[in-house]
């Protein structure tokens, strides 16, 4: 597995002739392989902070450190190659092809031929694009395929640190939708650490590991979805995530962890059937429209059953 | 027309002098142009300031323009080579800038971010990107340079506008006629072939 840590030390960031921080003295730590989501409103910082660590923009305060590596101690061309970058408006050369923008990075490395186009190859096949597209010019494609370049871009040289900036916040809720549930794949599949910023909660909740809300350049609480949204640290996560919500903590709560052990026998021939990794919000969805019990299925086995009562049992903790 | 057909190789000589001065009037004020034009198109504390001193220069007419350097720089091809180039700038800093500017932040900001130096986000990306503006640009400054440079045969510099002054003089309406053909098909043909290139460069 290709994946960095990354440690924030009280980093803050004031642009000149400004009267607050932008970004005031947060310590945060990323452990490899980690999908950690930075959320807040806009103006909360959170794209500010994202940019300091591949250093567009250079914190006034604390330091950024990589792998046990300063990040200030190189220089930021060469550091930026090895960190993924993605943006929402994208961002693609529109005078290079598909190809020749994937292979930006590998080039500036220095790469020969052979590897390059072997390697555009993969990650075409990596974010489901056909290979046809490799010709192609940029407006040719449509916003959701172009942001797939984009993210094919940003892994091409295999970076162990990946930065999305509200990389889906231009492409509609289908679309959006469809390409979390890429990067979840993609993620599995590389293990790359991942800093995705975003305003969407719902997206949030869906995609992190953990979740670091951010107000007014302030780093308010750093926690897994389920228990951001059971034990808000303050009065301005509760009302951002909307905690009191019962569905959406039931969107993070998921099949396998609920499900009661024991299988009666008698269950399993008539029982509707729902994945293991389905949310309970899910799973509640289809006991109101199937009745008792579900079946709770991994890998083709059954490994449990859920009621209603499961369901309420699991929500009162 | 006849008056062409029967001295072809003095019109050569007239055709290659006007060329010769705006060729390099062009040339020099490029390599002025391009980097004044980056600067005020990146840098907003120095448009104000290019944008004042050349458009200044603009406005005064090339008449003016070539009797004021005489006295500095003395009669010939230099001082229409530099009075044109002046005359030049305006065009090409305007269209520069447009280049510079018309490029979406988003493309420089990931061009930044994937570990581009400045000098290769320059060279790949933003002049490229800024390119068919630019020779848009040339295109207008061309045409405009190879109507003022009949003016240059007034300062001993040669040219077309060789033609014109003798025409004038002698009160000899097909040298008039001839010079007027002449300088007016040369910008036909340089406004068609530099169309060519900015589709070339735009596609």
């Amino acid at each position: 597995m290709n994946s960095a840590s990354l440690e924030l030390r009280g980093v803050g960031v004031r642009y000149p002739g400004a009267e607050r921080d932008a970004v005031g003295g947060v310590d945060l730590t990323v452990a490899p392989g980690e999908f950690l989501v930075l959320l807040g409103a806009s103006g909360s910082g959170k794209s500010t902070l994202l940019r300091t660590i591949n250093r567009l923009v250079v914190p006034t305060a604390g330091s950024v450190v990589i792998d046990g590596q300063d990040t200030a101690a190189r220089p930021a061309p060469e550091l930026r190659r090895g960190i993924g970058y993605v943006i929402q408006a994208v961002g693609l050369l529109p005078h290079l092809t598909v190809g020749e923008n994937i292979a930006i990075v590998p080039e500036l490395l220095g790469w020969e031929k052979a590897r390059i186009a072997a390697r555009v190859e993969a990650l075409l096949k990596m974010v489901r694009l056909d290979l046809s597209y490799r010709a192609r010019l940029p407006r040719e494609l449509s916003g959701g395929e172009q942001q797939r370049v984009g993210v094919a871009r940003a892994l091409a040289a295999e970076p162990p640190l990946l930065l999305m900036d509200e990389p889906f916040g231009a492409l509609d809720a289908i679309v959006r939708s469809e390409l979390g549930t890429e990067m979840l794949r993609i993620h599995r599949d590389l293990g790359t650490t991942i800093v995705f910023v975003t305003h969407d909660v719902d997206e949030a909740l869906r995609l992190a590991d953990r979740i670091a809300v951010f107000h007014d350049g302030r780093l308010l609480q750093v926690d897994a979805p389920l228990r951001l949204l059971t034990h808000p640290a303050d009065p301005y996560v509760a009302k951002l995530t909307d905690s009191s919500d019962v569905l959406r903590r039931l969107s993070v709560m998921y099949a396998a962890d609920a499900a009661t052990a024991e299988i009666p026998s008698a269950v399993e021939e008539r029982a509707q059937h729902i994945d293991a990794r389905s949310t309970l919000r899910d799973a509640l969805g289809l006991l109101l429209l199937a009745g008792e019990p579900l079946l709770v299925v991994a890998d083709g086995r059954a490994i449990g059953v859920l009621r209603f009562a499961t369901i309420a049992a699991a929500l009162r903790g | 027309m006849s008056w062409l057909a029967s001295h072809p190789l003095e019109l050569a000589e007239l055709l290659e002098q006007h060329l010769a001065i705006v060729g390099t009037a062009l040339l020099a004020a490029l390599i002025i142009a391009l980097p004044l034009g980056y600067l005020a198109a990146r840098r907003p504390a120095a448009t104000g300031p290019i944008y004042g001193i050349f458009g200044a220069i603009y406005t005064i007419p090339s008449l003016a323009l070539l009797a004021l350097l005489v006295p500095v720089l003395g009669l010939g091809f230099w001082t229409a080579v530099v009075a044109l180039a002046a005359y030049a700038q305006m065009i090409l800093i305007r269209n520069t800038v447009a280049g510079f500017q018309g490029i979406d932040p988003a493309q420089l900001e990931a061009a930044a971010g994937l570990g581009m130096t400045r000098a290769q986000q320059l060279w790949r990306v933003e002049l490229p990107l800024a390119l068919p503006v630019i020779v848009g640009g040339v295109r207008i400054a061309t045409v405009a340079l190879i109507a003022i440079a009949s003016v240059a045969a007034w300062i001993n510099a040669g040219g077309l506008g060789v033609l014109f002054f003798d025409g004038i003089h002698r009160n000899d309406v097909q040298k008039i006629v001839a010079g007027s053909i002449a300088s007016a098909a040369l910008a036909v043909i340089a406004d068609a072939l530099l169309r060519g290139i900015e589709r070339i460069v735009r596609s």
